[in-house]
């Protein structure tokens, strides 16, 4: 009851001018002199809207449109690096896959035959032994035929 | 003014993007100096207001059915970050006080005589100066609902909340402003009942 009859204070009269009030704005309507109020609080709003804003400075406003006019270019030129850009992520990337693949499974590959320590030395004492280096026995087969050859004839 | 965006290699973009800028720079620019209180902010925000909006132009502009509410959105959505953003930045240095153009934003319309201007400038000031007390989220609902006059559904749209929490956000942004400024007003009408 004393709610409906407390006048609002400017707080509730600030809320109702911008229509964001409670239940206490209903008092409003039973209240001739908090309605004269909003009334003339509303006036003064309403003559602050209407009224034409300064215009900001148009030396700035300049200066913006001037720098969005040049981010856009720089924008519009950027394509060819981020182009550049990407590629060179995609050779890198390549290059990590290829270097960082894991490594083949190893080839089964026949088994070699076993040299024991005895035949090896067996093998380089006769290499030693002979007369005539391994290497020149293919020449020297050349002449076994004529050799033989000859020792057939009477 | 002709101010093609041809000038920066942009010419195959919609011709009336310049135009369009053109006018709704400078609404957006006062938008962001109310938002921010530093006009050096708010051009560099209102710059970045449109260099988004341009980015979307292509794909937006065609759809769009209102594109003074779109590039709002974004302008209000680029002062938030700004205002969220300022949190962390301890070591920002503060104005020392709103500059000119911050006053002449927020000043109420022009006073007849010279006495009421000035007394209009200092309360201008203050505003301005109360104004940074707010949370980003206050600052914003009540800069749309005092000085763009928008209707508390659309700031609800605007900035994605339900029209309850925007009334909750301009009820305190009011009772913060009022307890700054509150040497302006004397004492409230309500206590005399």
């Amino acid at each position: 009851m004393n709610d409906k009859l407390r006048h609002l204070d400017d707080e509730q009269l600030l809320l109702s001018l911008y229509g964001a009030a409670g239940p206490e704005a209903a008092h409003l309507g039973s209240c001739p002199e908090c309605a004269a109020r909003l009334r003339r609080l509303e006036a003064r709003r309403a003559a602050w809207l209407a009224a034409p804003a300064p215009p900001p400075n148009a030396a700035r406003l300049r200066d913006q449109r001037a720098a969005v006019y040049a981010a856009i270019g720089e924008k519009r030129n950027r394509p060819y690096w981020r182009l550049i850009q990407a590629g060179a992520l995609a050779c890198s990337v390549l290059a990590a896959v290829l270097l960082y693949r894991p490594a083949p499974a190893p080839v089964e590959t026949a088994s070699q035959p076993v040299i024991t320590d005895q035949e090896l030395f067996n093998d380089v004492a006769d290499m030693m032994n002979r007369e005539t280096p391994i290497a020149a026995e293919p020449l020297m087969a050349l002449f076994a035929p004529q050799e033989s050859q000859e020792s057939q004839q009477p | 003014m002709a101010e093609p965006l041809a000038a920066a290699g942009a010419a195959t973009r919609p011709s009336d993007f310049s135009g369009w800028m053109l006018a709704e720079q400078p609404r957006i620019f006062r938008l962001c100096q109310r938002m921010l209180g530093d006009s050096d902010e708010a051009g560099s925000a209102t710059q970045d207001v449109f260099l988004k909006a341009y980015q979307a132009w292509d794909r937006t502009a065609a759809e769009l059915d209102d594109p003074s509410r779109w590039v709002t959105r974004i302008a209000v959505n680029t002062c938030l970050d700004r205002l969220r953003s300022r949190r962390w930045q301890f070591w920002r240095k503060r104005p020392d006080g709103p500059d000119e153009e911050i006053i002449l934003a927020m000043a109420p319309a022009r006073e007849p005589d010279g006495e009421a201007q000035v007394f209009a400038g200092q309360i201008a000031r203050r505003l301005a100066e109360a104004l940074d007390q707010l949370s980003p989220r206050q600052r914003a609902v009540f800069t749309l609902r005092h000085f763009e006059d928008y209707a508390l559904e659309e700031i609800a749209s605007q900035l994605g909340l339900d029209v309850g929490t925007v009334k909750a956000h301009l009820a305190r942004a009011i009772a913060k402003l009022r307890e700054e400024l509150k040497d302006l007003y004397g004492m409230s009408r309500g206590e005399r009942s």
